[in-house]
C-alpha cells in the first residue's frame, strides 16, 4: 500500500474509535478488512484469529454467498449476514470497501 | 467401545410435516422448502424446480461456510445462518436429519 493510502487509513480508524470501543464493550471482538485485497485492517482480535476469520468468512464464504444471491436474482444484493454457530455469532456486513465482522 | 454420542431425535414424518405447518404460519414468512439429507427439497411451498433451483446455492453456501468454520474453531459447530438481501432474509437452520430454508419479509431497514 502506498503511504498517503496508509495514513488516510489511520485517519479512519482514529475517527472511529468511539465505535469501536462500543463494539467492544458488548461484543467479543471486531475485525474490519479491505474488499480489494482480503486484507486485514483493523482488529481487536489477536492477529491469528483476525486472520483467520478474514481467510475464511471474508475471501471464502462471503464471496460465495454474495454470487448464490446474486444468482438467485439479478437485482437482489447481499447486505448482511448473521451467522450462529454453538459457541459464537458472527455479524458480517459487507460494504462497497470494507467488510466489517462482529463476533458475539 | 465406544463412547455414547449425544443422541439426536428421531425426525419423523410427522415432525417434518409439524415444522413445516407450524413455520409456514408465521407473521411475514413467504416461503418455506425443508430438504432431506440428500438436499433434496421434500417440503416446499414453491413449485418444485423452484425449490430445487432455490435450494441448490444455500446447500453450497453451507458447504463453504461449515468448512471454514471448522477451520476457525474444530469444536464448533453451526446452528443458524441468516442472510439479509435487499428485498428479503433467508434463514438456514440445520437439523437433525433436515434442512429448513425460510424465506420472509425482512423486519429491518436497509438503504441500499
Amino acid at each position: 500500500m502506498s503511504k498517503i493510502y496508509l495514513k488516510a487509513m489511520e485517519d479512519v480508524v482514529q475517527r472511529n474509535t468511539d465505535n469501536t470501543n462500543r463494539i467492544t464493550e458488548q461484543a467479543q471482538g471486531f475485525v474490519v478488512s479491505e474488499n480489494a485485497g482480503d486484507s486485514l485492517l483493523h482488529t481487536s482480535f489477536d492477529l491469528t484469529t483476525a486472520q483467520s476469520i478474514v481467510k475464511h468468512l471474508h475471501a471464502s464464504f462471503l464471496k460465495l454467498a454474495q454470487s448464490c444471491v446474486r444468482d438467485l436474482d439479478t437485482d437482489d444484493k447481499l447486505c448482511f449476514l448473521r451467522v450462529k454457530t454453538r459457541k459464537h455469532e458472527f455479524l458480517v456486513s459487507p460494504e462497497e470497501a470494507f467488510t466489517v465482522t462482529v463476533v458475539l | 467401545m465406544f463412547p455414547d454420542l449425544p443422541q439426536k431425535p428421531p425426525r419423523t414424518l410427522r415432525y417434518v410435516e409439524k415444522a413445516f405447518d407450524l413455520v409456514k404460519s408465521k407473521k411475514h414468512v413467504r416461503d418455506v422448502v425443508i430438504l432431506n439429507e440428500s438436499g433434496h427439497p421434500v417440503m416446499s411451498t414453491m413449485d418444485r424446480e423452484d425449490a430445487v433451483q432455490f435450494s441448490g446455492p444455500f446447500q453450497a453456501i453451507r458447504g463453504r461456510l461449515e468448512r471454514g468454520m471448522s477451520k476457525i474453531d474444530p469444536t464448533d459447530e453451526l446452528l443458524m445462518l441468516r442472510i439479509r438481501t435487499r428485498t428479503n432474509e433467508v434463514l438456514l437452520v440445520p437439523d437433525s436429519k433436515i434442512t429448513l430454508l425460510v424465506v420472509q419479509n425482512a423486519h429491518d431497514y436497509f438503504e441500499k
